[in-house]
């Protein structure tokens, strides 16, 4: 198949990020990413997305989260672009998981995301424009 | 005889004997993971089974809550038993690096097992 270039556009609402999730999981299966490969990017998509509604959009479902996928010579590249204010200082460091959990009575578990992401794929990028949202590039090589 | 209660689409809680089983299916996110809380609400055993061979997709925040009502639970004597742990469950549990931290909870690969190793607890 001819390499070219998805855009899809989904509202803030926690379940749509599921239609884009499948649909680049599919798109990666065609183009011949191995299945482990595929695995990992659900996951790090599904992030990038909630933490687009969550972080960018505050769950407003009158905007939208624009996703755009492509796979190329054996690239993948997914962009999750939120319509939020664009202030962003991404800290993709791993969370301490035991002090979490020590804590957890007083103090939300969670905070992986960004972690995630950049443990699944092959290369991300999150970056922020004011005023005209935050953009999270995520690249998997077959 | 077994009872059954039903949280949202896909949480199911279900009664056998001396082991409270909860089923969860397709998207673990925020919505189910508050369908969650609900059922374990309802928990009376102290063993517990979840399933999550059905989860077909799982936000870390949706997991991280599971973990949450889990560590709630242990506080309390309950046992845990996870079993059929699907693979975007798998992913960030092992990336996560989650089973290290929390004890008292096995990871099993069949239902059979999960009741089998859960009916020895104790």
């Amino acid at each position: 198949m001819e390499a070219g270039t998805v855009t899809t556009s989904i509202p803030s609402i926690e379940g749509y990020e599921e239609i884009v999730v499948e649909s680049i999981a599919t798109t990666a299966r065609l183009f011949g990413i191995s299945a482990k490969k595929i695995n990992n990017l659900r996951v790090a998509v599904n992030e990038a997305c909630i933490n687009a509604m969550e972080h960018g959009n505050n769950y407003d479902p009158s905007k939208s989260i624009v996703v755009s996928y492509a796979c190329k010579d054996n690239n993948m590249i997914v962009t999750v672009k939120d319509s939020g204010s664009g202030k962003v200082h991404p800290d993709f460091r791993r969370p301490d998981v035991e002090e979490q959990v020590k804590k957890f009575k007083t103090e939300r578990i969670g905070g992986w995301g960004l972690f995630l992401m950049k443990s699944l794929v092959d290369e991300v990028d999150i970056s922020g424009s004011e005023g005209k949202g935050t953009t999270a590039i995520l690249k998997i090589s077959n | 005889m077994s009872k059954s209660k039903s949280f949202g689409k896909n949480v199911v809680l279900e009664s056998h004997g001396e082991i409270d089983s909860l089923y969860i299916s397709n998207n673990l996110d925020g919505k189910t993971s508050e369908d969650v809380r609900l059922a374990f609400g309802e928990i009376k055993k102290e063993k517990v089974l979840i399933n999550l061979g059905q989860v077909r997709l799982t936000s870390s925040r949706g997991l991280a809550t599971l973990l949450s009502l889990m560590l709630e639970g242990e506080e309390e004597g309950v046992i845990f038993a996870l079993c059929e742990v699907s693979e975007p469950c798998m992913i960030i549990l092992n990336t996560m690096n989650i089973m290290e931290y929390i004890e008292g909870v096995e990871i099993l690969d069949t239902t059979e097992n999960a009741m089998k190793w859960l009916s020895e607890q104790g």
